[in-house]
């Protein structure tokens, strides 16, 4: 595979740029310059571009692509090659990018390249984790959608490569680097309404598969068996591509694992409860009887937290109680407090903005480069690199502890069940059938 | 089970098949998640209906027909889990592939041991094997292990690429024919 010329230019900067302090530090200057601006192989400095690649330019992913155009603008990456396995949205984004991008039909190729430091991964659920691990192994730094996984052990997969090859990998639940939920995070956590004991989202259902249709030829121009990747073949069926995997359970999951990703990791957050991975969960739902599409049409799942002791109730429609069509509702001791949406395309509510951090109370930090707050949890990865640490503010360990909620609500729903999760050992306690169900063997070779 | 019982339980199947057929979500809907508690003796009509019946009644049947390997999986159903294995087996042959598939990932999930010599004959089948490769990576015990072990040591090709994938997500250290899984094979004609 070509390798660009940006790499050596960018080591012959970084080797210039190593010499050039060293000189300052000897001449007493070096205390001026911040340390991340030394970079190193994976890890570029402060005045390297970021080269990037986009695996995935659907609907989400030409999101990212705008981004990194704008980052490009700004000289902060190079945005080097493009890939589907859908020529037809291949093209548009090739064009839409200019012919210095090089287009791909297989990721693959792209982790071969070792002039690209990073990927954005926008394809559907049940890829997430084959690329994101690959990827990692490749030695790139990673910004993959939410959910993390499909199945807990894929998440434990992602986390295990990410740790053991030094990247950063950051999952695209939003909120926690944005405003509205940050101003809601820091008033719950100060006791805007006392302290919590139950957290309710209300969401409406998921979409019936009302005009379903024969299976067929795939379209032309997508490489259906590639689309299909770890998931057991089946033939192609268009209420499958282009657009709908979400309302499939095994490649999308439902809101659940969609807006349910989003919310989770807002409320996690607001909770200060990432270490709360134990809890038992009880689902219930509504089949859907007609077409494709097999996610509960309603729903409605319980998660019961010890120590602090507090519920979380997702429901599909749930008890409305704010103005939009999701969002979440915090019940304290002395009020509640209401988040629309997940505290990302929506401000906070007024009572979360004009609260006043009480003397002594706990300040909560957030990356805040931009107000656009899909550029801002960006900069936030970026920010990761550049200083060392490889923990972003949605780091794959976060991300594939709310991944599991949205997967044990899921799977506590097909099975007709509650279940009791050990969150330090990862598994179901007392249900063999469950605990077979925390992974799911890959169709080869699109294996973790 | 008297025969009083039999009679009743296949009343009850009957009913549920019924419902499944009638293209009325409120009724179909409620058939389809409660068919779970029939049962080994639903399996034989449902996968009949999947096989013979239109395509809304088919995908209710197939959806009637997982929820009954979930509840016979539940903690505490005993022989059940073997009773719907054992049943899926008996009409196994009468469906064609694409159901055969299917029903070999239900096995995956209920299946112990005893299946594992089955699964081992499918790894022979061109249109199921890899299905059966997936259900022996689910089957706990060394029995699986030794089959896929087996497999390997005749499979040529990208299938023993596959099987050797299989042994390694199971943990065991296998080195040759290596992993396919990183290496890129599908061109783009985009902007050739």
């Amino acid at each position: 595979m070509a390798q660009g010329p940006t790499l050596s230019r960018r080591l012959r900067r970084r080797s210039f740029l190593k010499s050039a302090l060293a000189a300052a530090g000897a001449s007493g200057l070096f205390q001026f310059i911040p340390s991340r601006v030394f970079s190193a192989p994976g890890r570029p400095g402060a005045n390297d571009r970021f080269v990037v690649a986009h695996i995935g330019v659907g609907g989400m992913g030409m999101t990212h692509v705008n981004n990194m155009v704008r980052f490009q603008q700004e000289e902060k990456v190079r945005i080097a090659a493009v890939c589907d396995a859908d020529d037809n949205r291949l093209m548009a984004a090739w064009e839409n990018l200019g012919k210095a991008v090089r287009p791909y039909r297989d990721y693959r190729y792209i982790l071969e390249r070792k002039d690209i430091d990073a990927v954005l991964i926008a394809t559907p659920d049940h890829w997430h984790a084959v690329q994101t691990v690959h990827a990692c192994q490749s030695g790139k730094h990673v910004y993959v959608e939410k959910p993390a996984s499909v199945t807990v052990a894929e998440g434990r997969a992602m986390v295990k490569a990410a740790r053991e090859n030094h990247v950063a990998v950051q999952v695209g639940a939003q909120a926690r680097t944005a405003k509205g939920a940050w101003h809601t995070c820091r008033a719950i956590r100060n006791g805007i309404v006392g302290k919590i004991h139950k957290v309710t989202c209300w969401h409406y259902a998921n979409p019936v598969d009302d005009q379903p249709v024969p299976d067929s030829e795939p379209p032309e121009g997508l490489d259906w068996d590639l689309w299909l990747g770890p998931l057991p073949w089946r033939p192609y069926n268009r209420r499958y591509h282009p657009a709908n995997f979400r309302w499939l359970l095994e490649s999308g999951g439902g809101q659940i694992r969609d807006r349910g990703a989003h919310q989770f990791s807002t409320i996690l957050w607001c909770m200060n409860a990432d270490h709360q991975t134990s809890f038992t969960v009880e689902a219930t739902g509504r089949a859907p009887a007609r077409g494709l599409w097999d996610c509960p049409v309603d729903m409605h799942v319980v998660y019961r937290f010890k120590n602090p002791d507090w519920v979380l109730e997702w429901g599909q429609p749930g008890d409305k109680v704010g103005t939009t069509e999701f969002g979440n509702v915090f019940w304290g001791a002395t009020g509640h407090l209401i988040l629309e949406w997940e505290g990302g395309y929506r401000p906070a509510n007024r009572e979360a903005i004009d609260f006043e951090l009480p003397s002594g109370g706990q300040e909560v930090p957030r990356t805040d480069e931009y107000e656009d707050f899909n550029m801002n949890h960006k900069a936030d990865w970026f920010r990761s690199i550049r200083e060392g640490h490889m923990r972003p503010a949605v780091d794959i360990e976060i991300a594939h502890r709310t991944a599991t909620l949205c997967n044990l609500g899921n799977l506590s729903y097909i099975l007709g069940r509650p279940l009791v999760w050990d969150g330090d050992r990862e598994k179901v306690v007392g249900d063999e059938h469950a605990n077979r169900l925390l992974s799911r063997p890959q169709r080869s070779p699109f294996v973790l | 089970m008297n025969s009083t019982d039999l009679s009743s339980q296949s009343a009850a199947v009957e009913a549920m098949i019924r419902r499944l057929r009638m293209d009325d979500d409120m009724i179909r809907g409620p058939a389809l998640q409660g068919a779970g508690r029939l049962g080994a003796p639903a399996v034989a009509p449902l996968v009949g209906e999947m096989c013979n019946s239109p395509p809304g009644t088919a995908q209710a049947a197939r959806r009637a027909l997982w929820n009954v390997v979930r509840v016979a999986g539940r903690p505490g159903a005993g022989s059940q889990g073997g009773a719907v294995v054992s049943e899926i087996r008996g009409v196994f042959g009468q469906a064609p592939a694409t159901i055969q598939r299917e029903l070999i990932w239900m096995i995956s999930e209920l299946g112990d041991q005893r299946v594992v010599p089955w699964l081992s004959d499918l790894l022979d089948h061109p249109e199921l094997r890899e299905d059966a490769r997936c259900a022996l990576m689910r089957i706990p015990g060394a029995r699986a292990l030794a089959a896929l072990r087996v497999a390997l040591s005749s499979a040529e090709g990208p299938f023993a690429n596959a099987l050797a994938d299989a042994l390694r997500a199971r943990g065991e250290s296998v080195v040759d024919p290596p992993s396919r899984n990183r290496t890129p094979d599908r061109p783009t004609s985009v902007g050739q």
